[in-house]
């Protein structure tokens, strides 16, 4: 049984559609990793999985974790699933955490308050989930206050504040963001490890394509408040089958060579909310027939992917950032 | 950088450049000279002290010591004079980081920009500077009703196309990119990349791009300096120095960039941070 | 898009002019109302007053309402409406110069320590410091002892110790504005000190400056009004609401309270109608701002 499955997922502000029926499962000890521009809806599915929407916006649809469903449930239910379900990365650990308490409170509060567990035994499990998250010394770091810490330390403390209760899907926002690079990938290789050693399901949210591919299990690609391809993080970089990720895995440039120019993608973002028939992506696509200005196509199988694209199966393999696309 | 193919003439020459803020030693013993139409990158991770380099070669900030000399001219030093700030600002300019917090929020970005063609082309006639703004509009791929919205109005993408604009209005030689890619989605990334090719094309330009992304560095510098901790590291032609790096540090940064086939220990394995 | 998005501005912004001002609630809006009312009465009250404000008719010592005289007579027999009218110049003439005053010091002392930083801001946060320990009134009745009764002295007095409220302010909204990276790139442009300040520093901070110089002006409303209440500011037989309340003080004990009441509650009302609007519109600069 899935662990997670989000059905029809609709999410609107204020009557601006934000999210569009976004569907998907996620089965227990899997990486899925959701890739999408600023405005595609990333971050609210996210949100809407953690029950954190802002204010004013209304959620329709299914999310069931666990066989609890989260728009459905009550306190009670809520709290078990955030305590020993679902645990939080964000992307600013600084933003996150209160800034004139030490790490040691503020890992060892959330253990005291909702287990009732004694004082030796929280600090304890703090020293414990801050050396699986690789932070030497981690009695003496207790006593550390946030602004001692760099940024990417202090993001494996949040992570590590995300073990404690156990959870069994963490789910991870854009978490090293607003890290180095070196930092970035110390950080994902935590995740990875933690995922393999406690056979934690993640969702891992991010607006890089290649990172996300790196770290992740599976792909789902969103632009314009709805999933545009679902596909294996193996073959998706090889073989897309949504003009959208082709072109998003083009526009980058790589590490081997200059070229000349970079298939840009033409125009700028839809958003959610714009009303238009057909499909989402087809102002800016080069695959573009008539269909695609006036039906829009489902998330439909084509070979080994989800596609929402009626030529789905055309869609050309872009060569390593080099290539350029036909309407370049 | 020492063998870089035919000489020409050194249009940025920074030696032995320090700053410390307090007790902290921000920069350190930096030199370096950018030859006129080629273009440099310093790369390195926040604290390394490239935003403060990019900060002294405009002035922003004072050097503690060494020099700078921008078009064969010393400007290690501030200068109050109007008329000498004003050519200052035809030599060199900056495009920072954040679209958001670059344009006046209460001003349409148009007259932000007249206002600046005013000061500098102030020899010349209204109506030429009017179309003048119509042409950088067009440069930058943005047209008269961008020229009439306020920054609130424009999407980051436009934004950053206005504060390239507007670091093109005194006709520098150089222009200084501080991670002015780093916050725009991969798409408009890729635009934003090829209008700097195409604007270097056309005015020969020399760019000095401060990134963390080697990606991009690569697409846009010739030549790459990377810095740690206030010093230089490494430094050469930029395929070298991305492809065959030589200081431990410059290896680090380029196994951390996510790519095909790529896993993240091994550069867990290179770095017990502190 | 944009040209949709600033059509639409132009329009609301068209309507907001004429209807209300938006971000500040029904009642910023009703407050708005009143100060526009106080305003039009102290420029044109003189002009609609009935009767001669000083004209006294000996029989009418407070007098209740007659025909012609609405709100009756003060002690002096004078016709309270007529008063209040020709007082709201006085009354409210005195707040705007501390208020202009103040914000004009305070502005400027605000600009230039956040501009230039270093040891003249230390200095001039210094200097505000000491300033801050001295209470206005006490300062505002020095000036009279120093220079005399009347308007003038007690306005600068309570200008100058309104001047660190304001400067405070400012100056910490313009730091955050100075540090902007929109302001320095207009340095590297080239562009002069002045120019920048003048052009693109103040106008962004102009919002909190105007919403600090309204709430001076309130405050300047009642601590004027206790000067002449005190007798230290404007002198009889003048029309002022402040002094109305302190001649009205003896009809009070006679049982005759009209004349403090219409003139305590004029007060009451300017002085909540501008604070309101004040604070509203502050807020409103507050989430507008980034």
């Amino acid at each position: 049984m899935s662990l997670l499955t989000v059905d029809d997922l609709d999410v609107a502000i204020g009557g601006t559609p934000i999210l569009r029926s976004v569907s998907f499962a996620l089965e227990p000890g899997e990486a899925l990793g959701i890739v999408g521009e600023s405005g595609s809806g990333k971050s609210m599915t996210a949100r809407a999985i953690a029950r954190l929407l802002p204010r004013g916006a209304v959620a329709t649809g299914k999310i069931t974790f666990d066989g609890t469903e989260l728009l459905a449930a009550g306190t009670a239910d809520m709290r078990r699933v955030r305590d020993g379900g679902i645990s939080l990365v964000f992307q600013d650990p600084r933003a996150a955490i209160n800034p004139v308490r030490s790490i040691g409170d503020f890992l060892a509060e959330g253990l005291r308050t909702n287990r009732k567990i004694g004082k030796a035994e929280a600090r304890r499990r703090a020293v414990q989930v801050l050396e699986e998250v690789r932070i030497s010394r981690a009695e003496a770091r207790l006593a550390a206050y946030p602004h001692q810490l760099s940024g990417g330390l202090l993001q494996r403390v949040m992570i590590a504040a995300a073990l404690l209760s156990e959870p069994r899907l963490i789910l991870a926002d854009e978490p090293t963001t607003a890290l180095d690079v070196t930092t970035q990938a110390e950080i994902m290789a935590i995740l990875e490890e933690l995922r393999r050693e406690r056979g934690l399901a993640s969702i891992f949210i991010t607006h890089d394509l290649e990172l996300a591919a790196a770290t992740c299990d599976r792909i789902a690609v969103m632009y314009a408040g709805e999933l545009v391809e679902v596909q294996a993080a193996e073959t998706l970089l090889e073989r897309p089958h949504h003009p959208y990720t082709a072109a998003l895995l083009a526009a980058r440039p790589g590490m081997t060579e200059r070229v000349p120019r970079l298939p840009a993608i033409p125009g700028r973002p839809l958003a959610a909310g714009d009303p238009i028939e057909g499909c989402r992506f087809a102002p800016r696509c080069p695959l573009v027939i008539d269909r695609c200005r006036s039906e829009h196509p489902a998330l439909a199988p084509c070979e080994q992917s989800l596609s929402r694209c009626w030529r789905a199966a055309d869609v050309k393999v872009p060569e390593a950032g080099a290539e350029q696309l036909d309407h370049a | 950088m020492p063998d870089a193919g035919p000489k020409s003439e050194p249009i940025v020459e920074v030696a032995g450049l320090r700053k410390v803020f307090g007790e902290h030693v921000a920069v350190d013993d930096v030199s370096f000279t950018v030859e006129a139409g080629s273009s440099l990158a310093i790369v390195g991770e926040s604290g390394s002290g490239k935003t403060t380099v990019a900060r002294m070669l405009s002035g922003l900030e004072r050097p503690t010591a060494g020099t700078i000399r921008v078009c064969g001219r010393d400007r290690s030093r501030p200068v109050r004079r109007a008329a000498e700030r004003r050519r200052r600002a035809r030599e060199l300019q900056i495009v920072f980081q954040d679209p958001y917090t670059s344009l006046d929020p209460r001003e349409e970005v148009g007259d932000g920009l007249l206002e600046l063609l005013a000061l500098h082309q102030s020899e010349r006639p209204r109506e030429w500077r009017q179309e003048r703004l119509m042409e950088m509009a067009e440069l930058v791929g943005l047209d008269e009703r961008h020229l009439r919205s306020r920054p609130g109005e424009l999407s980051g993408g436009q934004r950053q196309r206005i504060t390239i604009a507007r670091a093109l209005v005194s006709e520098p030689r150089i222009v200084i990119l501080d991670e002015s890619l780093a916050s725009l989605d991969v798409s408009l990334q890729a635009q934003i990349l090829n209008l700097l090719g195409d604007i270097r094309e056309e005015t020969g330009i020399t760019y000095i791009l401060i990134s963390h992304d080697l990606a991009v560095v690569l697409q846009l510098a010739t030549e790459t300096l990377v810095m740690k901790d206030g010093r230089i590291v490494e430094s050469g032609r930029t395929v070298d120095v991305l492809h065959s790096p030589e200081h431990p540090y410059t290896k680090l940064l380029c196994d951390s960039v996510p790519r095909r086939g790529w896993k993240p220990e091994r550069a867990l394995q290179g770095a017990e941070s502190n | 898009m944009s040209a949709n998005a600033e059509a639409l501005g132009t329009v609301s912004h068209r309507r907001r002019r004429l209807h209300a001002i938006r971000g500040i609630g029904v009642i910023g809006n009703v407050a708005a109302v009143v100060v526009v009312i106080l305003v039009v009465l102290a420029v044109i009250g003189p002009l609609i007053a009935p009767h001669d404000p000083n004209e006294v008719s000996f029989s009418a010592t407070y007098g209740g309402p007659t025909a012609g005289h609405p709100l009756g007579f003060d002690g002096t027999g004078r016709d309270l409406l007529s008063r209040l009218l020709v007082g709201a110049r006085s009354s409210l003439l005195g707040p705007l110069i501390v208020a202009l005053l103040a914000t004009l010091l305070g502005t400027t002392i605000a600009l230039a320590a956040a501009w230039f930083g270093g040891r003249f801001d230390a200095f001039m946060s210094m200097v505000l410091d000491i300033l801050f320990a001295i209470p206005g009134l006490l300062l505002a009745i020095l000036a009279v002892a120093v220079f005399g009764r009347g308007l003038t002295a007690p306005a600068i007095a309570l200008a100058v110790a309104y001047t660190p409220y304001t400067a405070r302010l400012v100056r910490s909204v313009s730091i955050a504005e100075v540090s902007s990276p929109y302001i320095a790139s207009l340095l590297v442009q080239g562009l002069s000190s002045l120019t920048i300040c003048r052009r693109h520093l103040f106008p962004n901070v102009r919002p909190t400056v105007v919403a600090q110089a309204i709430l001076s002006f309130s405050f300047a409303t009642i601590d004027l009004a206790a000067l002449s209440y005190l007798g230290l500011g404007v002198q009889p037989p003048s029309a002022n609401w402040g002094l109305m309340v302190s001649e009205g003080q003896q009809g009070i004990v006679q049982g005759h309270d009209a004349v403090a009441l219409w003139a305590g509650g004029a007060l009451v009302v300017s002085v909540l109608a501008i604070n309101v609007l004040g604070s509203r519109l502050m807020d409103r600069a507050e989430e507008r701002g980034r």
